[in-house]
């Protein structure tokens, strides 16, 4: 048990190191790292069935002086997400960079950002979480830049300096929990937290830091320029993982360590600016026109939904209800994960083939790169929330807790929220089927189309028909 | 007159310079003055986080046969603090690095270091 949980995260680590130190066999050492720490989260899932939920103190240092980590459903799904779609899209990037310079940078920050993932869904200590949220946005940050060109360096320093004020402020509400309680592990500090104004204080500076990481509406306006002008595999990382990483850790400090300190109007907030992210987000990405842009707005509505259903989830009151609602939950952030990875990955085919990524230009797509074609449609299914895909199940759960508990605004909001997006997402269809002068070069390369197609089939189908066991197995283990 | 401790002092400097970074950071168009904001925001919490740990006339936080456990809980200055801060020095040194770099290469692309000519990004 033990050694699985460090070995999640030492593999990727050792493996940027070895990238950096062996530039030449980058792509070797990034997949055989990115497999191993897969093989190794597979076996962290054996010992969990196994043994239920369980903790490492690392060194052997006690929790309270030493730091923790820590296994359950939650954190060994999100580990499970981060490696499929890790894998997936280091297979795409092994033969997308055409600059050998590029490629050599990449694989090394691509691992140290997988380390960071995984450390941040196992660490139990909250001091330990802020290490690891300023490994990922250095990693994520230095990847952005990775394109060298002008427009990508400066929205990699905006990101930087955002993401650098939400971990202050992250970092602020450590020190305030540990000069009132005098520890840093979440287990203990949970036990202690209240309805104090020290707890509320820490509360609210970590929140508005993480909420200003993960970009929930208005503090989005660092994404979609981060987002859109990184390269295909890069976008879809940041897109489909470290989004998620600010989220996860919302998620984990509302429900387990301020629980009793939380108030309804923080989440009365927090569900009005999810759905404003929602309406937002889905509107600007309809107007976008890069494919890109598009994509990365359509991340911006998404996490709104994350969000309006994480503050139905703590409103709800206990019950049935409530842990459906989580399960659902859940639910939503993987299938988001899959098929926005499988869209960056989409774009970046037709990027690649096409020269540019223009929806107005996307004439003929369709015929020359069908597989490509499909997995964008695929990944649409999942992103509007359509049947069979995770999301409607997701969505559906949210609509009935939605309904149950009188928001009938929020009922307005997905409503809509999800017909913009099938708006979006046909109008990227649409142009794709145009019949005048074909632009884009027929391909018949696995490793370019097969990544995008496999994650929207895990997005659509596995996670739609599939994904029952999700309820029962997230109960079972809380 | 009794005098402040040491930690007040420290404490409410702290939390100036957070207040002044923060201002210089959001204000400041300047990449390198937002730099600096950083910088400050940085210091100001990691005085902060020692000054939490300071307790006034304690000592070393050296455990051995001299000092039992219950002095040492009242007498003693928290190491962990300390330890909390030699660590985020380290990633604070790391990412003013990182940003510094990017500042460069701003400024051999666009020969300006203002934030509002880096918002060009061609959509």
């Amino acid at each position: 048990m033990n050694e699985s949980m460090s070995l999640t995260i030492i593999l990727p680590l050792l493996g940027a190191l070895l990238a950096a130190a062996w530039p030449r066999r980058g792509v070797f050492i990034g997949i055989t790292a990115v497999l191993l720490s897969g093989l190794a989260v597979g076996w962290l899932w054996f010992s969990l069935l196994a043994d239920g939920p369980s903790h490492q103190a690392l060194g052997g240092w006690d929790p309270g002086l030493g730091i923790r980590l820590q296994v359950d459903a939650l954190s060994i799904l999100m580990l499970s997400m981060t490696a499929l779609v890790a894998l997936a899209v280091s297979v795409y990037a092994s033969h997308y960079f055409t600059r050998r310079s590029q490629a050599e940078r990449f694989w090394p920050l691509w691992l140290l950002m997988i380390a960071a993932l995984n450390g941040l869904f196992l660490a139990g200590d909250l001091f330990n979480l802020y290490v690891t949220l300023e490994l990922l946005s250095l990693s994520a940050v230095a990847l952005t830049a990775l394109g060298g060109k002008r427009a990508g360096i400066a929205a990699a320093l905006r990101y930087l300096m955002i993401g650098l004020l939400g971990s202050m402020g992250y970092l602020a509400g450590v020190a305030l929990l540990y000069s009132a309680f005098g520890t840093l592990d979440m287990q203990q500090v949970a036990a202690q937290t209240g309805d104090d104004p020290v707890s509320q204080a820490a509360l609210i500076v970590m929140t508005a830091g993480l909420l200003l990481k993960s970009a929930l509406f208005p503090l989005h306006f660092w994404l979609p320029p981060a987002h859109s002008n990184a390269p295909a595999p890069v976008s879809a990382g940041l897109s489909a993982l470290v989004v998620k990483a600010g989220f996860y850790l919302v998620l984990r400090l509302w429900t387990e360590v301020f629980p009793d300190t939380l108030s309804t109007q923080g989440v009365t907030l927090v569900a009005v600016l999810g759905g404003g992210a929602i309406l937002w987000g889905s509107w600007q990405a309809l107007q976008a026109e890069r494919l890109k842009l598009l994509a990365a707005y359509s991340t911006v509505a998404q996490l709104g939904y994350l969000f309006v259903a994480l503050a139905l989830f703590m409103s709800a009151p206990p019950g049935v209800a409530r842990e459906l609602l989580f399960g659902a939950l859940v639910l939503m952030a993987l299938t988001h994960a899959f098929a926005k990875s499988s869209l960056f990955l989409a774009i970046g085919v037709i990027q690649h083939r096409a020269g540019h990524d223009r929806i107005a230009e996307l004439d003929g797509t369709a015929q020359r790169l069908p597989a490509t074609t499909f997995a964008i449609a695929l990944a649409g299914v999942a992103l509007i929330g359509l049947p069979p895909s995770g999301a409607f199940l997701g969505k559906w759960r949210l609509l009935y807790s939605a309904i149950s508990l009188d928001q009938w605004l929020l009922v307005v909001v997905i409503g809509i929220g999800s017909l913009l997006a099938a708006a979006y997402v046909f109008r990227v269809l649409g142009h794709a089927f145009g019949r005048s002068a074909l632009s884009v070069q027929a391909i018949h390369s696995v490793h370019e189309e097969w990544p995008a197609l496999l994650l929207a089939l895990t997005a659509t189908l596995l996670l739609g028909f599939g994904s029952a066991w999700i309820w029962p197995f997230l109960e079972h283990m809380a | 007159m009794t005098e402040l401790p040491l930690s007040t002092i420290t404490l409410s400097t702290g939390f100036g310079l957070m207040l002044i970074g923060m201002w210089g950071m959001l204000v400041r168009k300047n990449i390198i003055r937002m730099i600096v904001g950083f910088s400050l925001i940085d210091t100001g919490i990691h005085m902060i986080m020692v000054s939490l740990g300071y307790i006034r006339g304690g000592t070393a936080p050296i455990i051995d046969g001299s000092v039992d456990r219950a002095t040492a809980l009242t007498r003693v200055v928290d190491p962990i603090p300390s330890a909390l801060v030699l660590t985020a020095i380290v990633i604070g040194l790391g990412i003013t690095a990182v940003m510094l770099a990017y500042a460069v290469q701003i400024h051999t692309h666009k020969e300006t270091l203002s934030i509002e000519d880096c918002s060009d990004s061609k959509w």
